[in-house]
């Protein structure tokens, strides 16, 4: 049989032209895939050269200067600001050795005296004097509930209790040393 | 096919090739990977960089677009700010913590306290320190210390300490020592000099005076003795007018 008129292919130019089919396909799909990566980058140049950044950086620009020209109040309103923040820092940190005097006088009871006050580091000393034993006891109850609510003393220290003569060596007053603990 | 490729003389040739093998296996396998590498080679060089800058062009067109609200508001904030308002309450703040060594107020002051709490005033002794060198301008809060001797009663005394945290310049007792009607006090006044540059960009969020720092202006107000002193002035003419 003559393979020039067989009208059916070998199974040779079977092989063949299924192999040439799968490389059309493949060749295909290679063009297609050149095709949508050239069309990315068209795309992708037009979003780059399409953006609004340009005109938004010139906006900023005229917004910046037109702030500019309130420089000097803007300066005053930063330099003013960082300085009340400083002074509220300072406000807040600052010892109050009035109010604590204020607080061991007014537990005083009638007829004693607050003559001493001393503040050291950690510290207050005082001396308290009165004519009465009962009103230095009194004192020690006040301050006994004043150290209790923990400001702002913590803790208090008798020193010295000592009764004072007059000439006629009778006692005139007695007097008491304290230490007050923060 | 070797041999045909090396007898290629013209574009002729190339055509007569071409149409010759153009259905052939080999030809679309050989087209299919040279378009590979053309996809590779254009992705990146092409393709991969134009999608950085297109997330770069993103990422700085929000941040534009944040520095221009930014921008905007502090416009209208700066807008809204009476330069007279400014003014007085940065005077306020320099009289509270002066830029200076400001013993001229510190004697003012003192000299405040001991009439306003009826004490009597011994000698004081300051330790200002250098008026102006470099170390000293470097030093970003500092104090001037003085030394009080005041004579007076325990109650005129404990006034005294009171008002000291209520006056301008800010200022502090650091040691107290009273006994037989005489008070030796130690004080600082505080001041801080003026930072050497203010760096103040416009795309941040301005700083502003807001309600707890209102409030501590209004405390200083009441602490101000220069406009107490101004009062006090206006009383005792009205009352020797009367």
């Amino acid at each position: 049989m003559n393979n020039e008129i067989n009208l059916l292919y070998s199974k040779k130019q079977q092989i063949l032209n299924a192999s040439a089919s799968r490389a059309r396909v493949v060749r295909m799909g290679a063009v297609g895939l050149l095709f949508l990566v050239g069309a990315t980058s068209v795309v992708l140049f037009l979003l780059v050269i399409s953006s609004p950044l340009p005109s938004l950086a010139a906006k900023e620009k005229e917004l910046e200067n037109t702030l500019k020209t309130s420089d000097a109040k803007i300066v005053n309103v930063t330099l003013a600001v960082i300085r009340l923040s400083d002074v509220k820092t300072i406000i807040s940190k600052r010892s109050h050795y009035g109010d604590y005097l204020q607080a061991l006088r007014d537990i005083l009871p009638a007829g004693t005296d607050l003559t001493e006050f001393t503040v050291e580091k950690e510290s207050v000393n005082i001396t308290v004097s009165s004519p009465s034993l009962e009103s230095i006891e009194e004192y020690f109850l006040s301050l006994s509930k004043l150290v209790e609510k923990g400001t702002p003393f913590q803790r208090v220290y008798v020193n010295l209790l000592e009764a004072v003569k007059d000439q006629d060596q009778q006692i005139k007053s007695f007097q008491v040393k304290l230490t007050l603990y923060f | 096919m070797l041999n045909e490729l090396n007898n290629i003389r013209s574009l002729e040739d190339i055509r007569i090739l071409y149409f010759k093998y153009k259905d052939a296996p080999q030809f679309s396998l050989a087209l299919s990977v040279l378009i590979a590498v053309v996809v590779i080679v254009v992705v990146g060089k092409f393709v991969m960089p134009q999608i950085d800058r297109w997330f770069s062009i993103q990422n700085e067109l929000k941040a534009t677009n944040d520095r221009i609200d930014t921008l905007q508001k502090n416009i209208s904030l700066v807008n809204s700010l009476s330069d007279q308002v400014i003014a007085t309450d940065y005077d306020l703040a320099k009289k509270a913590l002066p830029y200076v060594k400001d013993y001229t107020s510190i004697i003012n002051t003192i000299n405040y306290l001991a009439i306003s709490s009826s004490v009597s005033l011994d000698d004081y002794t300051f330790q200002v320190g250098n008026l102006s060198t470099t170390s000293a301008n470097l030093s970003p809060e500092t104090a001037i210390s003085v030394k009080v001797t005041i004579k007076g009663t325990i109650a005129q005394f404990q006034t005294f300490l009171q008002k000291v945290n209520e006056v301008l310049p800010l200022a502090e007792i650091v040691n107290v020592s009273y006994s037989n009607n005489s008070g030796d006090l130690g004080m600082i006044f505080f001041y801080k000099y003026l930072p050497k540059e203010t760096q103040i960009t416009y795309t941040d969020p301005l700083r502003v005076i807001d309600q707890d720092k209102l409030q501590t202006i209004e405390m200083l107000k009441k602490w101000d003795i220069t406009v107490k002193d101004v009062a006090f002035d206006q009383q005792v003419a009205s009352e020797s007018g009367n």
